[in-house]
C-alpha cells in the first residue's frame, strides 16, 4: 500500500515536468514530396497470403493492441478471459491456467502457446507458467487465438488450440516507451521498450520488473520477476530478411503443484533465429530453463529441473497456378531434461513432416486439406489430418465446415516421473514395529498420446459493417486422457521372523511398497457453441459481447465422473471514446458453475468440489495528457468486489484489484 | 473604287503577316542566344530526373537553345555559400528548382534570378518565415498536389456508388486541407468523415471505428499517418475489412493500396518548362500563379481490388496503370 501511494505521488509530481519537457518538443515539419517517392515494403503479397479472418479454416479470434489497451489487463490471461470458448482460471495471484472448450485443469497442458512462433510450454509437463513468460503486455502487437485442434500444422500440444502472442517489430517500437504500474497487493510493474532502425537493421531492447503479493496473505510475496529481451531484424534485400531474438526471465513465482503452493525460483533463457527468403521460412530456437522449488510432494529435498529444447523448422509455400497453394515443410525438436523428479536424465528427439493444400475453385469457395506426421521415441508415429471448406455465397456471409484430429504426446513427467512420497507409518501393534508403506509416483513409458477429433461449423457476417456476428458450433471427442491411475502394490508386508505375508482383517496382504502411475483413462465428448457480436453504435461507442455454451460428458476422471467445466459463460464490453482522447471501458465477465473431482488425500478417491458461478465487472479509464506523449490509465478489476474462487480448496479468494498506470513515450 | 478597296485589303493582310512575323522573330530574337539554366535537385531521385526530362522537352519543342547546369543533392542542409557563388558565376537566365528543399533554398538565397519550382508538394515551404507567400515575387512553378475536388471526382469514377470517404489527419498539419475536402465532398454529394489524431499511435484505434462507417479510406500527406507502421496498418485493415485504400502514389499501390491518383512527373516537368518559357519571354514570376498538375495517372492494384470485391468500371480501368494481378 505504501508503494502504491508513493507511485501515485511520483506520478503527480512528474507530470508537470513531463508536460514542460514536451512543450520543448518540436512539432514535426510538414511532409515533403519525398514521401511519395520512398519505396514501401510490400504489405500484401500474392504469396504471403494475407488472409481475411472470415477465410480462416479454423475458429480464430484476434486480440489487437487496442483491445489489450482497452481492457486495462495487467496480465495475458486477463486479456484471454474475454475470448469466447477460452477458459481462464486464476488460482492464485500468480498462478493462472488457460485452455479451450472445457479442457482447463490445474497444470493445464493441452494448448500450444507460442511467442512469435516459438513454443513456450515446458516439455517436462507440457504446460505454461503464464506469469513466467518472458514478455510484457506493452510489447504485444496482437494475440491470435485458435480454439480448434490444429496438430495438422503445428504438431503435438496444439490439442485444444493455439495461442500465438506476436510482439512488436523494431519498427513498431520506434522510440522509447516507459510504463509504470501500481496497485493493491503490492502490485508494482515497470517496463521500458526502446526500438529503432539504422539503415537496414532494426533493433529493440526491452526490460520489465514485476512484483505481486498474494490474495491469501497481503504481506506474502507471490511473484518477483525480471525480464529482458533483445530483438534485431535485418532486411538483406527485397527478397530476404533475417531476425534474431533473445532474452531471459528470472525470479520467483508461486505455483500450485498437487495441493501445495510452492515457490519456484529459476531462470529461463531463449534465443531464436528466423530467415525468410521469398516464401520460404526457416526458424531455429533454443529454450533453456533451470528451475527449483521445494519438493512437489512435501517430502524430501527440493525439486530441480534443468531443460533444453532445440527446435528447427523449415516451411515453403508454392502457388501452383492461380487456384492452388501448397504449403509443406518439416521440423525437428530435441528435448533434454535433467531432474531429480524423473528416473534419470533423458533426451527425446522428435521429427515431423507436414503438407497442406489450399484449393480455390472459384472466388466463393475455398477448400483446404492438410496432413502432418509426427514421430516420437515412445509413441512412434502420429497422423494429424485436417480438412475444411469455406463458402461465401454472398459477400459478407461466410460458412465454414472443418474436421480435424489432434494429439498430445505424453510429457516427460507422464513418461519418466519418479517421486517418492512420505512413507505412511502403519499402526504397531498389531503390525511389527517400523511397518510403513512406501509410495512412489512413477511415470509410464507405455502411454498412448491423448487424442481429439473435432467437427466444426462456423458462420460469419458483417451487417452494414457496423455489426459483426460470428457463430461457431463444435463437437469434440477426446480419447486416452492421461491421468493418475490406481495404486499398485509392488511388495507386501511379511512377518520378520516367519517371513509369512501379513494379512488384514479381510485376509488381504498389506502392501509395503505402492506405486501410482499415469494411465490412459476414459474419454469425453463435448459439444457446444460460441456466439460473438461486435456493434459500432457510432464513432464514440462500441459494444461487444460473446456467449459460450459447452456440454461435456466426462468419462475420464475416476471414479465419480463428476467433473464438469462451466456450461455457460458470457462477456460484455462497452467502449466509450471521447474527442479529447479520454476513453472509458466497462467489461463484464460471467462464468457458470464448475464441478471438480480432486484427490486431495492421494488415495485414488477424489472428492467432489463445486465452484459457484461468478460475475465480475472491470472498469478502465484512460486519459491522454494534452500536447504530451503521456497517458494515464486507472483500472479496477472486479469493481464490485465479488469475492470468489476460481479453483476449489487451495485456490485463493479473489477480490478487487485497483491499479494505476502511467505510460510515457519519448 | 473596288480596286482601291482591294488594294487596301491586300496591304492590311500583308501588314498583319509582317506584324506576326516580326513578333515571332522578336520573341526568338529575345531568346535567340543560348539560355543558361541552373537546375537545383533536392536529391538524386528518378522522379526529379523525369521532371527534368519533361522540362527539357518543353524547351526543345519551343525551339529554345539551352544549357543546363545541374547542381544535385542539395539534401537536407541549407545552401552553403559555395552553391550561391557557383550560381552567381554561371549567371543563369533562370533557375529550375526540383523538390521542396531546392525550392526553399533558392527562394531564400536568390533574389535576382527568376525561379521556377517543380515537383513541390506544398509550395508554402517549411519554416514559413521565408514562405513562398511572403517572398513570391521571384518564384513560381508547378506543385505536385492534386486538387481535392479532382481526387474525389476520380474516386467517384472508380466507385460509382461511393457515399462516404474516410480520412485520418492531424489538425496541426491539415486543418486547411480538410476544410477544402469538406467543400469538395459537398459539391460532389459525398460525406466526408475526418477523424483527427494527435500522433501516429492513435491511428490504429481511430481506424478501428472509422473503417466500419466509410466506403473508402483516403490517405493524405500527414506526419501522423505516413509512418510505415501507420500505412501498413491502414492498408492491412482496409484489405481485411474489404475497404479500398486510396494511396498517395504508385509505391503505395505496389505495397497494397487499392489504387492511387498521382501526377505524371514528366508532364509536371513539361508544365514547368512552359512556365519557364513565359518567364524567358518577359513575364514576371509574380504574374504567373503556380499551377497544379494537368496530367494525372491512376494506378490500380487489381489483386487487391479483386480481393475486396471492388469492380472498377472497364472504361476507367483501361486508362489506368494496373500494377499487379
Amino acid at each position: 500500500m505504501k508503494s502504491f501511494i508513493l507511485l501515485i505521488m511520483s506520478g503527480i509530481l512528474l507530470t508537470p515536468l513531463l508536460i514542460d519537457a514536451h512543450e520543448k518538443y518540436q512539432k514535426p515539419k510538414k511532409s515533403t514530396e519525398e514521401i511519395l517517392f520512398e519505396p514501401i515494403e510490400t504489405i500484401i503479397t500474392a504469396s504471403k497470403r494475407e488472409q481475411r479472418i472470415q477465410d480462416s479454416p479454423s475458429t480464430i479470434s484476434i486480440i489487437t493492441e487496442e483491445d489489450i489497451k482497452e481492457s486495462g489487463a495487467m496480465s495475458i490471461p486477463d486479456i484471454l478471459r474475454f475470448v469466447p470458448g477460452i477458459d481462464v482460471m486464476q488460482i492464485t495471484s500468480s498462478h493462472w491456467e488457460v485452455n479451450a472448450r472445457g479442457l482447463n485443469q490445474i497444470r493445464s497442458n493441452k494448448m500450444l502457446v507460442m511467442i512469435d512462433g516459438r513454443s513456450v510450454y515446458f516439455d517436462y509437463y507440457g504446460g505454461v507458467i503464464w506469469q513466467g513468460l518472458p514478455i510484457m503486455i506493452e510489447d504485444i502487437s496482437r494475440i491470435e487465438v485458435i480454439r480448434s485442434p490444429i496438430s495438422a500444422l503445428y504438431g503435438a500440444n496444439a490439442f485444444s488450440g493455439i495461442i500465438n502472442i506476436i510482439t512488436k517489430s523494431p519498427r513498431e517500437s520506434a522510440g522509447t516507451n516507459f510504463s509504470f504500474d501500481g496497485g493493491n497487493l503490492n502490485n508494482l510493474r515497470s517496463s521500458f521498450i526502446h526500438g529503432g532502425r539504422n539503415g537496414k537493421l532494426g533493433y529493440k531492447f526491452s526490460g520489465h520488473l514485476r512484483n505481486v503479493n498474494s490474495w491469501r496473505d497481503h504481506n506474502n510475496n507471490s511473484e518477483k520477476r525480471a525480464i529482458a529481451n533483445i530483438k534485431l531484424d535485418y532486411l538483406i534485400n527485397g527478397r530476404s530478411s533475417l531476425s534474431f531474438d533473445t532474452g531471459f526471465e528470472r525470479g520467483n513465482i508461486e505455483q500450485i503443484i498437487l495441493s501445495e503452493i510452492l515457490k519456484f525460483k529459476g531462470t529461463t533463457n531463449y534465443a531464436k533465429l528466423n530467415y525468410n527468403y521469398l516464401d520460404m521460412k526457416f526458424q531455429f530456437f533454443w529454450n533453456h530453463g533451470n528451475v527449483s522449488s521445494p519438493s512437489f510432494v512435501n517430502y524430501g529435498g527440493d525439486s530441480n529441473i534443468k531443460y533444453n529444447t532445440f527446435d528447427g523448422e523449415i516451411l515453403e509455400t508454392l502457388d501452383l497456378g492461380s487456384k492452388n497453394t501448397v504449403t509443406f515443410g518439416g521440423s525437428f525438436r530435441i528435448n533434454t531434461i535433467e531432474s531429480n523428479i524423473i528416473d534419470k536424465d533423458h533426451q527425446q528427439n522428435l521429427f515431423a513432416g507436414f503438407i497442406q493444400n489450399e484449393f480455390r475453385p472459384n472466388k466463393k469457395i475455398n477448400t483446404l486439406i492438410g496432413l502432418r506426421i509426427d514421430n516420437h521415441p515412445l509413441v512412434k508415429n502420429n497422423l494429424s489430418p485436417r480438412g475444411s471448406i469455406i463458402i461465401e455465397p454472398w459477400r459478407n456471409h461466410t460458412f465454414r465446415l472443418t474436421a480435424s484430429k489432434a494429439f498430445r504426446n505424453p510429457s516427460f513427467t507422464d513418461s519418466y516421473l519418479k517421486v517418492p512420497l512420505e512413507p505412511k507409518p502403519l499402526p504397531s501393534p498389531p503390525l511389527p514395529p517400523g511397518s510403513k508403506i512406501d509410495i512412489t509416483i512413477i511415470g509410464n513409458e507405455n502411454l498412448s498420446p491423448e487424442k481429439i477429433k473435432t467437427f466444426e461449423f462456423g458462420y460469419q457476417t458483417f451487417f452494414r459493417r457496423k455489426l459483426k456476428m460470428k457463430i461457431d458450433l463444435f463437437y469434440n471427442r477426446i480419447d486416452d486422457f492421461i491421468g493418475t491411475g490406481d495404486f499398485n502394490a509392488i511388495s507386501f508386508l511379511r512377518d520378520p521372523i516367519t517371513g509369512k505375508l501379513i494379512l488384514d482383517s479381510e485376509d488381504n496382504p498389506i502392501p509395503s511398497v505402492l506405486t501410482q502411475s499415469f494411465v490412459n483413462l476414459g474419454n469425453a465428448e463435448a459439444f457446444g457453441g460460441e456466439l460473438e457480436l461486435d456493434l459500432l453504435v457510432n464513432n464514440s461507442i462500441r459494444l461487444r459481447g460473446n456467449y459460450s455454451y459447452l456440454d461435456m460428458q466426462n468419462r475420464y476422471t475416476l471414479p465419480d465422473l463428476y467433473q464438469r467445466p462451466p456450461k455457460n459463460k458470457f462477456n460484455i464490453i462497452f467502449d466509450f471514446f471521447f474527442k479529447n482522447g479520454t476513453s472509458i471501458n466497462l467489461l463484464g465477465h460471467y462464468v457458470g458453475k464448475t464441478r471438480w473431482d480432486i484427490d486431495t488425500n492421494n488415495d485414488s478417491k477424489p472428492e467432489k468440489h463445486d465452484i459457484k458461478s461468478y460475475f465480475i465487472v472491470d472498469a478502465r479509464l484512460a486519459y491522454r495528457f494534452p500536447n504530451t506523449k503521456m497517458n494515464m490509465i486507472f483500472i479496477i478489476h472486479n469493481l464490485f468486489n465479488n469475492i470468489h474462487k476460481e479453483y476449489p480448496i487451495i485456490g485463493e479468494s479473489i477480490g478487487r484489484r485497483i491499479g494505476i498506470r502511467f505510460n510515457i513515450r519519448l | 473604287m473596288r480596286k482601291v478597296l482591294l488594294f487596301i485589303q491586300i496591304i492590311c493582310f500583308l501588314f498583319s503577316l509582317f506584324l506576326n512575323y516580326s513578333l515571332i522573330n522578336a520573341q526568338q530574337r529575345n531568346i535567340s542566344k543560348d539560355v543558361k539554366i541552373v537546375a537545383l535537385m533536392s536529391h538524386d531521385y528518378n522522379e526529379y530526373r523525369e521532371a527534368l526530362e519533361g522540362f527539357k522537352e518543353a524547351l526543345k519543342e519551343a525551339n529554345i537553345k539551352f544549357e543546363i547546369n545541374l547542381i544535385n543533392n542539395i539534401g537536407d542542409n541549407d545552401f552553403n555559400p559555395k552553391i550561391v557563388n557557383e550560381i552567381q558565376k554561371i549567371k543563369p537566365n533562370l533557375i529550375l528548382a526540383l523538390g521542396t528543399r531546392a525550392s526553399y533554398n533558392a527562394n531564400l538565397h536568390i533574389n535576382d534570378i527568376p525561379i521556377v519550382f517543380s515537383m513541390v508538394l506544398n509550395p508554402n515551404f517549411n519554416n514559413s518565415n521565408n514562405s513562398y507567400e511572403k517572398n513570391n515575387k521571384n518564384i513560381t512553378g508547378v506543385t505536385l498536389s492534386i486538387p481535392v475536388i479532382k481526387q474525389f471526382s476520380t474516386l467517384k469514377e472508380i466507385i460509382p456508388n461511393l457515399k462516404t470517404v474516410g480520412v485520418i489527419y492531424s489538425p496541426d498539419e491539415n486543418s486547411e486541407l480538410i476544410k477544402e475536402a469538406r467543400t469538395a465532398a459537398k459539391q460532389l454529394n459525398l460525406d466526408l468523415v475526418a477523424a483527427d489524431v494527435s500522433n501516429e499511435r492513435e491511428v490504429p484505434i481511430t481506424l478501428n471505428n472509422l473503417i466500419r462507417i466509410v466506403d473508402v479510406i483516403w490517405l493524405i500527406v500527414d506526419n501522423a499517418v505516413n509512418s510505415f507502421e501507420s500505412i501498413k496498418h491502414i492498408i492491412l485493415e482496409g484489405f481485411r475489412n474489404d475497404i479500398p485504400v486510396m494511396g498517395l502514389a504508385e509505391n503505395y499501390v505496389v505495397a497494397g493500396a487499392a489504387f492511387a491518383v498521382s501526377a505524371d512527373y514528366k508532364n509536371v516537368g513539361f508544365q514547368s518548362g512552359n512556365m519557364a518559357i513565359k518567364i524567358l519571354n518577359g513575364y514576371e514570376p509574380s504574374q504567373l500563379p503556380y499551377e497544379y498538375p494537368q496530367k494525372v495517372v491512376l494506378y490500380v492494384n487489381e489483386r487487391i481490388t479483386d480481393g475486396i470485391g471492388l469492380k472498377i468500371p472497364e472504361k476507367i480501368l483501361k486508362k489506368a496503370i494496373v500494377i499487379s494481378k
